[in-house]
């Protein structure tokens, strides 16, 4: 019941968060609901059991992506003096894209639960097995991490340094 | 008596007899161990700055507050009292939402970190709640003050807090960055990132805590006294006060802020105070621990040692504060980045390297007792990263 509550609760907010996000005209507002929306989605990861992936969430989305936004809003807001106001000219092709895509994760969602509900009990899923004797996911989550998604995660990392040389390399030829 | 039983008292005295199951009762409990927070909060912050408005006195040869109550305790009160009766301003060209939003969202995550940290030994029940990814709790909440700043600072229309709320969003976010590279020192010797399993993995001996203990020696050390650097960067201490550099800022992102609201900032700036020097004993000095064995550390003699320590290190930063000169924003930056962030490096890969080969006596201990069939095979037969699972599974 209190789980019931609780998601609605943050589906609302996140919700209305987002369209407060795309419709807002003032853009710090809309990075400000924007932190409300990431902060929603955390609870909902919590909600699952995934804290692990809330806390990392909300260190990153809010801690730290959403603070570059706003300082970017900032510098080019206050500095240049200009107030920058949001007319978006083509709200109704971003109420279709925005209507297909929902379309498209709802119909995969309720497939997809029809498919999982065929055949929960016969395979059990090592991951599930590796989650029942920990006391906490974390440590499932850096086992994994580590052993069967090594390539990815490496790849990820690597990948994260290129762009971050690439972004320095870029800074440098501009001065 | 526990937390929890202090407040089922409360609860039954209120006319609520809660029994644990129900979901009201529990939300009547979470509310008072809230307010109980709160209270500590207020409380502690009070204290803290008499303490620290008498010592600074006595490091610039003043005497500090005289004459409110015996030797001057009531004036913070009288202070707190004083600007909640302030006329409270808004200047005509700032943002109304955000400039009203921001005080809440510097001082919530002010408030929040304390949920995670033990006061005592958590058997005891002198903590709320023992998250099992407590650290990344704390150091997610904290990331999240930087918004309320650069709100604040953008919200006023104003260029000294906007310039102070840029510089302190730069410096914030420069040194979470050597923090968490630090942060995972402790978490690496513990094997876990709930708070009271990082104080338990630490010896009784005080040469056996994390700051000090010599089998990882250069490392620890190191990421201590990176963290206190960091600290103090990120509670906006006196060598990194730039973001309200009163000589160039004026106040830095909270000069248009006056009353009620500018007293939240102030609460939430010493609140934060207090809760990195209780992070840093739980991290670093052994926690709830008393650093010989012979002495009593249980029930509520962990609270003792808890708040010793923590006073301890509350007067040190008093200390530096009194005593450092401000430092320039490009020094900052270079300390942050240059300095700090390396060493951080330096002290996980240190660690880690040194876990890996040989465990330390606590985690040898652990690994005793860790029961191995608790993996599936599939992961026993491997050696390598698998060992994190068989040492870190569930003893």
């Amino acid at each position: 019941m209190g789980e019931v509550i609780a998601f609605y609760i943050l589906a609302l907010i996140i919700v209305l968060g987002a369209l407060a996000v795309v419709t807002g005209r003032n853009l710090f507002h809309c990075g400000l609901s924007l932190a409300a929306v990431l902060l929603a989605v955390a609870g909902l990861f919590i909600l699952n059991g995934a804290e692990f992936l809330a806390w990392v969430q909300v260190l990153i989305y809010v801690g730290a992506v959403l603070v570059i936004i706003l300082y970017a809003i900032m510098l080019s807001e206050n500095i240049t003096g200009e107030r920058i106001l949001l007319i978006s000219q083509n709200r109704g092709v971003g109420f279709a894209a925005a209507t297909l895509v929902f379309a498209l994760i709802a119909f995969l969602g309720i497939s997809l639960s029809g498919l999982l509900a065929g055949h929960t009990s016969s395979v059990k899923d090592p991951v599930l097995a590796l989650l029942e004797g920990a006391d906490s996911n974390v440590i499932v989550f850096g086992t994994l991490l580590l052993t069967r998604y090594i390539l990815p995660f490496e790849f990820a990392s690597v990948f994260l340094v290129i762009a971050l040389i690439g972004a320095l390399v870029i800074a440098r030829t501009a001065e | 008596m526990t937390l929890t039983e202090i407040s089922r008292a409360i609860a039954r005295f209120l006319g609520f007899d809660p029994p644990t199951d129900q979901a009201a009762a529990q939300v009547i409990l979470a509310l008072i161990d809230a307010l109980l927070i709160f209270g500590f909060l207020m409380l502690g912050v009070l204290v803290l700055i008499y303490v620290f408005r008498k010592i600074v006195g006595f490091i610039q040869a003043r005497l500090g507050p005289r004459y409110t109550g015996p030797r001057g305790i009531l004036q913070t009160l009288a202070d707190a009292l004083k600007l909640l009766r302030k006329e409270d301003i808004i200047p005509r060209a700032a943002d109304r939402i955000a400039f009203n939003l921001a005080p809440l969202m510097v001082f919530l995550p002010a408030y929040l970190v304390y949920i995670v940290i033990p006061f005592g030994d958590p058997e005891t029940g002198l903590v709320v709640r023992d998250l099992n990814v407590g650290v990344l709790y704390l150091l997610s909440i904290s990331s999240v003050t930087v918004i309320g700043i650069v709100t604040a600072g953008w919200a006023s229309a104003n260029k000294w807090s906007l310039l102070g709320g840029m510089r302190s969003g730069a410096q914030l976010i420069s040194y979470e960055v050597p923090m968490t590279l630090v942060f995972a020192v402790p978490v690496l010797l513990a094997g876990s990132l709930r708070l009271s399993d990082i104080v338990r993995a630490q010896g009784e001996f005080f040469w056996q805590w994390n700051a000090f203990r010599l089998d990882f020696f250069p490392f620890t050390l190191l990421a201590f006294i990176t963290f206190l650097i960091c600290a103090l960067a990120e509670t906006n201490q006196t060598p990194f006060d730039l973001p309200e550099a009163e000589s160039e800022l004026v106040a830095g992102f909270h000069v248009e802020y006056s009353g009620f609201k500018f007293a939240i900032f102030f609460l939430a700036e010493f609140g934060n105070t207090i809760a990195i020097s209780a992070i840093a004993t739980h991290l670093f000095l052994g926690g709830w621990k008393a650093p010989f064995p012979f002495l009593p550390d249980s029930g509520f003699w962990s609270l003792g040692w808890f708040f010793f320590k923590v006073s301890l290190l509350v007067l040190l930063i008093i200390w530096i504060r009194g005593t450092l000169l401000r430092v320039r924003i490009d020094q900052v930056m270079e300390l942050g980045w240059k300095v700090l962030l390396p060493i951080g490096l330096i002290c996980v890969t240190g660690v880690g390297l040194l876990v890996s080969i040989r465990p330390s006596p606590t985690e040898q201990a652990k690994q005793k007792v860790a029961v191995v069939s608790e993996c599936p095979v599939s992961l026993q037969k491997d050696d390598g990263p698998f060992r994190w699972c068989r040492t870190h599974g569930r003893t």
